[in-house]
């Protein structure tokens, strides 16, 4: 059932078999030294019996992008952890899809240069990374019922703690989304408007009526302390509020809040981008609240120290879910993204 | 003497050291590309003189991804007026050039560490000839080196001061009020990894008073870090009355802290993906877990934990996820 006849990817996996398989998708990857040489990507599956009652299959993706390391790290220890005897239902778990560009540390895939994260729905006869999302798209994506693929903001940006997700037209599918969001419980949950993302996961597993939310849990091409933990207990919530595992979602919030507070980014005058290459200096750190046409930051030129820099500030009210990382910034970069309260729609 | 080492250099400029008033220009470094034999590479370079008083070489960009000090140091560059200052002030806001324009601590013209490279030699690559240039014609007409680095993409601090533990017990004090004056929240006495060729050990051999810092870190601008540099910087050429006016002591006090041994230091134990368990700053124990290392392509593999080796306070984490065999992930300091 699950072969895509024309995937070049091999994978041993009995996708129907009840219990713990710990497996890996053997991607050919020709070398000079290794004709048919394969990248190994680890993949888990754990199912629970068919007597303890069907439950849906989710699909948990981490290092779409190498240099996001919270959902490689949870997804990691869950596979090591969930217990098929207490599960209902079927758990895919890839902890670091783009295997390569995880171990480079590089958001970008060192075999091809390329962001998987833009390559969707994928070519059997691509590059490694198009024939990687093929193989995610027509085989497995197939079996899904719901979607958490894990990002933080890698070494471009930080980003506040959050889920986010795509506004979509049908009022179900928006209500079922929000749910899953708020169940798994990060300080924010963004919402997005119209963003041209049509090669993204997220959008092939929309174009199959999944349900489908993403994260950005840390950034700076770092471990994030508290995205870790965040991390896991939202994987866990996801499937306590899918009925898979027992418990209620837990999702109070290190300021006090009892859930997650649900924003928007809807338009343009949400993001500040770079005028200049140079050297950008931010004023304040992802998850602050920041006013309309306060100081974002200033872009130094340490080229010509008599320069005076270039100031920029930010386009809208509210809180800052981006916050660009590395100094160093080219004209065109996003340098900052405020979300504000979500209003519904 | 200075003429006969003068001549050696390759680097030229129009800079006149003893001139008085204010100089911005450039040093010129040559640099032969397949598209420009005669090439140089241009390192903005401001010198301000005037009155009686000490001369204070201000370097930032040593590597080329610590930026709190380049930006800090450029504002100097560009704002201070000679009327305002008691003796000379050389300003370099990003020595390594090639590297602070390319983001990275490395040089891409050579591939060099810049603060590895001292002395220098005339004859080398283009980060020899820079630090030959630095310890030949500056550090010889310079009483006091404040070098501000901070953690670049490797690392993350707690912003400090650094300074090494020097024999001449009058000279330590001396550049230990010197670092009280800058008010980052720690001044670190440390024993480093691999000193010997650094521009501070350098400036201790030529008996010029050094301190350097650690402001920020982890592959961006930190805000508070660039406060500090800002704040360190006045508050330093303040203490040593190069300018007027009284300390702002609005930061927090500063604690002086030691790096003791390399215990201090937890190192992976080969690669993988490091995850720490605290921020900077936490009081840890000795056997206390650091972090986990772990190992993505094989999820089923267990992490290795790894403990710290020392009871203290946790001054400096690692900058990145990835790690590998060798590199430091955590560094201790203790309270003195």
């Amino acid at each position: 059932m699950a072969k895509a006849a024309n995937s070049r990817i091999m994978c041993d996996l009995d996708w129907n078999k009840p219990g713990r398989q710990v497996s890996v998708l053997r991607v050919p990857q020709s070398r000079d030294d290794a004709g048919w040489g394969t990248v190994e990507i680890p993949i888990m599956v754990t199912a629970g019996s068919e007597a303890r009652g069907k439950g849906p299959t989710v699909l948990f993706t981490g290092g779409v992008h190498g240099d996001e390391y919270e959902g490689q790290i949870a997804i990691s220890r869950l596979a090591r952890s969930l217990d098929p005897r207490r599960l209902k239902g079927r758990v895919i778990m890839i902890p670091a899809v783009d295997l390569p560009a995880a171990l480079a540390g590089r958001r970008l895939c060192p075999l091809d240069n390329r962001d998987l994260n833009r390559c969707f729905p994928g070519d059997p006869r691509g590059t490694f990374c198009q024939m990687l999302a093929h193989y995610i798209d027509s085989v497995i994506l197939p079996m899904v019922d719901v979607s958490v693929d894990v990002h933080s903001a890698g070494h471009s940006a930080d980003s506040a703690l959050s889920t986010n997700m795509h506004h979509r037209a049908d009022a179900t599918t928006m209500k079922r989304t929000l749910a899953l969001a708020a169940a798994f419980g990060a300080p924010y949950n963004v919402v997005f408007w119209g963003v041209d993302e049509g090669a993204t996961l997220t959008s092939s597993v929309e174009r199959r009526q999944i349900l489908s939310i993403g994260t950005e849990l840390g950034g700076y091409g770092r471990v994030s302390v508290d995205g870790v933990r965040v991390a896991e207990r939202g994987l866990a919530n996801v499937l306590k509020h899918l009925g898979m595992i027992a418990g209620k979602p837990e999702t109070a919030q290190a300021d006090g809040a009892a859930g997650t507070r649900h924003m928007m980014v809807r338009d343009n005058v949400a993001y500040t981008f770079c005028p200049a290459e140079g050297l950008f200096e931010p004023r304040h750190t992802a998850g602050t609240s920041v006013k309309k046409g306060a100081t974002a930051g200033l872009v130094h030129f340490v080229e010509d120290p008599s320069r005076e820099p270039i100031e920029l500030k930010y386009r809208q009210s509210g809180v800052l879910w981006m916050a660009m990382g590395p100094g160093r910034c080219r004209k065109g970069d996003t340098l900052a993204v405020v979300m504000r309260d979500y209003e519904g729609g | 003497m200075a003429a006969k080492t003068q001549a050696k250099t390759r680097v030229f400029s129009d800079v006149d050291y003893e001139r008085k008033g204010k100089q911005a220009t450039v040093l010129r470094v040559p640099q032969s590309r397949n598209d420009s034999g005669w090439g140089v590479v241009q390192i903005p370079i401001t010198v301000l003189k005037n009155g009686k008083g000490p001369t204070v070489l201000l370097t930032g960009g040593v590597h080329g991804d610590e930026y709190e000090s380049q930006i800090a140091i450029s504002e100097l560059a560009r704002t201070l007026e000679p009327s305002s200052v008691q003796g000379r002030l050389i300003i370099i806001p990003a020595l390594h050039y090639p590297a602070a324009v390319n983001g990275t601590r490395l040089s891409p013209i050579d591939n060099k560490d810049l603060n590895r490279c001292f002395p220098g030699r005339p004859e080398g690559t283009f980060a020899d000839v820079l630090a030959h240039y630095v310890t030949e014609i500056l550090l010889p007409i310079t009483d006091v080196n404040l070098d501000l680095h901070s953690g670049g993409r490797a690392m993350e601090f707690v912003p400090s001061t650094t300074a090494h533990v020097l024999d001449d017990r009058a000279k330590m004090a001396e550049t230990e009020a010197l670092a009280l004056a800058f008010g980052a929240p720690y001044h670190v006495v440390i024993k480093e990894v691999d000193a010997g060729y650094t521009f501070m050990t350098t400036c201790e051999r030529r008996g010029v008073t050094a301190i350097s810092s650690e402001l920020g870190g982890g592959n961006r601008v930190s805000i508070p870090g660039l406060a500090s540099t800002r704040r360190g910087i006045m508050n330093a050429l303040k203490h040593l009355g190069v300018i007027r006016g009284k300390l702002d002591k609005s930061g927090p006090k500063t604690r002086v802290v030691t790096v003791p041994d390399y215990g201090c230091y937890a190192f992976a134990p080969q690669a993988g993906l490091f995850e720490a368990y605290h921020p900077l700053g936490a009081k840890v124990r000795k056997g206390e877990a650091a972090g986990a290392l772990h190992f993505i392509d094989d999820p089923h593999r267990k992490p290795i934990i790894i403990d710290y080796g020392y009871s203290g306070e946790l001054w400096c984490t690692r900058g990145q996820g990835q790690v590998s065999a060798g590199d430091p992930v955590a560094v201790l300091v203790a309270v003195r």
